[in-house]
């Protein structure tokens, strides 16, 4: 075995004729923080279930600490890992009781359950809270006992299934400097599952796109975020002008404006052309292609805008304030981006 | 936990109601450990009361607990026969004959008797008064079968003793029971129940049943209103004779034959014989039962059945 | 009328006077239907709960069975017992005929289906994310199950009430297997149908009150526990 402390050969899963998982590969290094981000129901929390033992595989091999993953290793592996589930579960007891179960589980003796309570508590700044029944606690106070409970059994690998879905922004910056300090400090491994890009921006190591039961992309934050690998990867990541041009001498033309292609697509037919509409700059004066106003709503500090140019639309985001009310259907317009806001990709 | 306390309410309820309810067995034992007798009885002789009142003296005199059980004599006999009872008490000399001859039962001896009653409406719409009981069913089956307004026979159906007794009569008055009798119409209505309850049913339904009399008398006193009365109450086949015998310990070598036995000899005994005797006087200003010992000679017709000699432990 | 009115005030004397005879047999009825009850309880509640956790071929048809038996007939389970019990059945050695042993025997034949399909139900009703979160937390097969029947506990020890509310009031099994022996087996529900075939209808209304009475605590116990169960989810 590798040095991975997660690697997934081909596992799937499927109920009945329904597949949730198609194969997929997947390894994890110690230490690192992968986010797997996708849209709702793509099977990123059966995947985890899956990781953690909870969901049987429909097929493939599974390897944590070098170990497979089956039933007689099932309840140990178990033992050193932790999951939060998105949907916060208390249980009818205090929280104390609440926090030291999955150390009455493990059998582990009882002053050393007291005072690792007592411990998390603290650092949870959650101490009067101790005697307190769980079921009177805040959505966000919740959380964060259930966070406690998952830490205060030491997971060697941690897995957050959405984790702030129901956290104010507040609260949300609160619980990923927990999660970034538990790493720092005790080389955690963390898969953290979140709808939200920015947030396995600002956590992950490395991020994996999944959509469909599969992943599209697994890669450093930052290609997954700018170059991603499949057009649905794209689009999830944010691309919203994305168009299928044909190759004509090394090159693409779209709307008129020609653009060479980098030498690495030279023998493709065909390429994805795309870019953000945040990256497109609005101008009354010039640019690269002239095209009409289409459609302008206002979306809280921005305007998102359709631009008709030569039969090809294009979306585009603006700033309010740098905009002001300067572009309105109707209004003829130059459309402009930085050479390396397009990016490429090969289309079949 | 403040809501769990009603809930630890209940069960500390229900928790002392098991404590208390297990010492109301050992209230009921004055002296030492009793020893147990089952016995498989009839409807119509457990129903009198009769056999309560003997449980109780028989406890407090011999420390023997006569667990009772009644049911039709047929099912009473089936009981018996399965090995779940020391004695059978009945009243049907053909089903006791069958018992015997089987092998299942030893140290046959009569007990008492009274007779059978047919009881009807007042009115007695089938005007069956003063004839013999044979005569009266001929009447009753033909009326019946004429769809005669108010003339209904209700009857046990339950292979009970008394039921043999409806038969037998039906049979002296020339008929198949089973292919003339048995669902010939309206008229003719089963019960399969106790004698009590079919009682009840023949008192709501204006009809005519064949009773024991203790049953009936004791039906009456609990129900007053009722329109039944004794319509036929003489005649050679309404005699009712009640036995009793062991079952066999080459059947069953774990019954208890020792106080079977004792019990046996007791009922059979100038004392058990006198209480049987008295039983019902104050209640009902007369005996419902007639102890053996008042006939000269059991053993010859129409009673056939000895009862008098004590009996000994039977072996296997 | 006069009889119903008669019966009714006998009735209320042999409830006033704490008439022995009324007494033991309510007592014996409790006894009977609360051991029973337990029982029952001791063996479905465990029963059920592994049913819910685990996934197995014909689960669904073990549930639908459960949820038929229910309404399983007081005098099959009777039949049951009496042949399996009698002198000349295959437990005839142990002598339980027409004993309050039988008639528990009965009695949980006749309840555990429901504690178990309520229990199932009970558990079902729970979040599936709370029997992941347990498992997670590395809890045994037996810990997880204990903790979630744990939280399902109003749901279930109402269903456990109910049960007793049917052991109590049943009257066919324990008319067959316990014979309605006087001093030994007679309880409630039998000595109403023996004195109602005697015509002494007073005893059977004053047994009658003491029945309706327990299914009246019963009924509000089982209001009580679902109060708190609704209450809990409502949080």
């Amino acid at each position: 075995m590798t040095e991975n402390i997660i690697e997934a050969v081909n596992i799937s899963k499927t109920y009945g004729k329904k597949t949730v998982i198609k194969p997929l590969n997947l390894s994890v290094r110690k230490g690192e923080i992968l986010a797997v981000i996708g849209p709702s129901g793509a099977g990123k929390s059966t995947l985890i279930r899956m990781l953690d033992g909870i969901e049987p595989m429909s097929s493939g091999d599974l390897f944590i600490f070098g170990q497979k993953l089956c039933k007689s290793s099932r309840y140990s592996l178990r033992g050193r890992m932790g999951v939060l589930f998105q949907k916060t579960v208390l249980f009818d007891r205090s929280v104390e009781e609440n926090i030291s179960l999955g150390l009455s589980y493990r059998h582990l003796p009882s002053a050393e359950i007291k005072s690792r309570t007592k411990d998390i508590l603290e650092r949870m700044g959650m101490s009067e809270y101790a005697k307190r029944s769980a079921k009177t606690l805040s959505g966000g106070e919740g959380q964060r006992v259930a966070f406690a409970r998952v830490l205060v059994t030491r997971p060697e690998i941690l897995f957050l299934d959405e984790p702030t879905a129901n956290l104010d922004p507040i609260a949300t910056a609160v619980l990923e400097e927990m999660i970034l300090k538990e790493n720092r400090e005790n080389k955690t491994t963390i898969i953290i599952n979140t709808h939200d890009q920015a947030q396995g921006q600002r956590l992950a190591d490395r991020i994996a796109v999944m959509i469909d039961g599969e992943f599209k992309q697994i890669d450093s934050a930052e290609d997954v975020i700018y170059h991603p690998k499949t057009e649905d990867a794209a689009r999830f990541v944010g691309f919203q002008n994305i168009f299928s041009l044909f190759v004509v001498n090394n090159s693409v033309n779209i709307g008129g404006y020609e653009i060479p292609l980098p030498s690495e697509f030279t023998c493709a037919e065909k390429v994805l052309m795309m870019i953000r509409a945040e990256d497109i700059i609005l101008s009354k004066e010039s640019g690269k292609l002239r095209g009409t106003v289409v459609s302008s709503v206002r979306r809280g500090a921005f305007i998102e805008a359709g631009v008709e140019v030569n039969g090809v639309m294009f979306r585009v985001s603006v700033k309010f304030r740098d905009a002001g009310n300067e572009f309105n259907a109707g209004d003829a317009v130059y459309l402009n981006w930085k050479d390396d806001a397009v990016h490429f990709i090969p289309s079949c | 936990m403040k809501k769990l306390l009603p809930v630890l309410g209940i069960l500390l309820i229900l928790a002392a109601v098991v404590i208390t309810a297990g010492c109301v067995d050992s209230n009921t034992t004055p002296k030492g450990e009793p020893t147990t007798l089952t016995i498989s009885t009839t409807t119509s002789l457990y129903d009198t009361g009769l056999l309560d009142a003997v449980q109780d003296y028989y406890l407090k005199t011999y420390n023997v607990n006569l667990k009772i059980t009644s049911q039709g004599t047929g099912k009473a006999i089936a009981t018996a026969k399965n090995g779940d009872a020391d004695v059978l008490l009945v009243h049907s000399p053909s089903q006791e004959k069958t018992f015997i001859d089987e092998g299942y039962g030893v140290n046959h001896r009569g007990v008492a008797y009274n007779y059978f009653l047919i009881v009807g409406p007042e009115a007695d719409p089938a005007k069956i008064s003063g004839m013999t009981p044979e005569e009266g069913f001929k009447t009753l089956n033909e009326l019946g079968l004429k769809k005669t307004e108010g003339v209904v026979f209700v009857s046990r159906g339950d292979n009970s003793g008394t039921h043999s007794a409806e038969k037998n009569i039906w049979k002296a008055a020339g008929y198949n029971y089973s292919a003339d009798i048995q669902g010939s119409g309206d008229w003719y209505k089963e019960t399969g129940a106790g004698m009590g309850d079919s009682l009840t049913t023949a008192g709501q339904l204006n009809g005519y049943i064949l009773t024991d009399e203790a049953t009936f008398l004791t039906y009456k006193k609990n129900n007053p209103s009722s329109p039944l009365v004794p319509v036929i109450s003489e005649g050679k086949s309404l005699l009712n004779r009640y036995t009793v015998m062991t079952v066999s310990p080459a059947k069953f070598p774990d019954t208890n034959v020792k106080d079977a036995t004792a019990f046996t000899n007791w009922l059979i005994s100038k004392e058990g014989q006198k209480f049987i005797g008295d039983f019902g006087k104050e209640t009902y200003g007369k005996s419902l039962f007639t102890p053996m010992s008042t006939v000269k000679d059991s053993t010859l017709p129409p009673f056939n059945i000895d009862s008098t000699t004590p009996v000994t432990v039977p072996t296997a | 009328m006069g009889e119903i009115a008669d019966g009714f005030i006998e009735a209320i004397q042999l409830l006033i006077t704490l008439d022995p005879e009324v007494t033991e047999i309510a007592f014996r009825s409790l006894s009977v239907s609360t051991i029973a009850t337990l029982i029952a309880a001791a063996i479905a509640i465990p029963l059920g709960s592994l049913i819910y956790f685990y996934d197995f071929k014909g689960k669904r048809a073990v549930i639908n069975l459960v949820q038929t038996l229910y309404a399983m007939p007081t005098v099959i389970v009777g039949l049951l017992v009496y042949l399996l019990v009698s002198y000349s059945g295959p437990l005839g050695s142990l002598r339980l005929l027409y004993t309050t042993n039988a008639m528990i025997i009965a009695q949980v034949i006749l309840v555990s289906p429901l504690i178990i399909g309520f229990t199932v139900a009970a558990l079902n009703s729970l979040d599936k994310e709370m029997k992941y979160t347990v498992l997670a937390l590395n809890a045994k097969t037996s810990q997880a199950l204990r903790t979630l029947v744990r939280e399902a506990k109003f749901a279930i020890l109402s269903a456990v009430v109910l049960a007793f509310g049917r052991a109590i009031a049943e009257v066919g099994a324990v008319m067959m297997v316990g014979g309605n022996i006087r001093h030994f087996t007679r309880t409630l529900t039998t000595a109403i149908t023996l004195n109602t075939s005697m015509g002494e209808f007073s005893t059977s209304i004053a047994l009658g009150i003491i029945l309706l009475a327990i299914a009246l605590i019963v009924n509000l116990g089982v209001n009580v526990l679902q109060h708190y169960n609704g209450g809990v989810k409502d949080d």
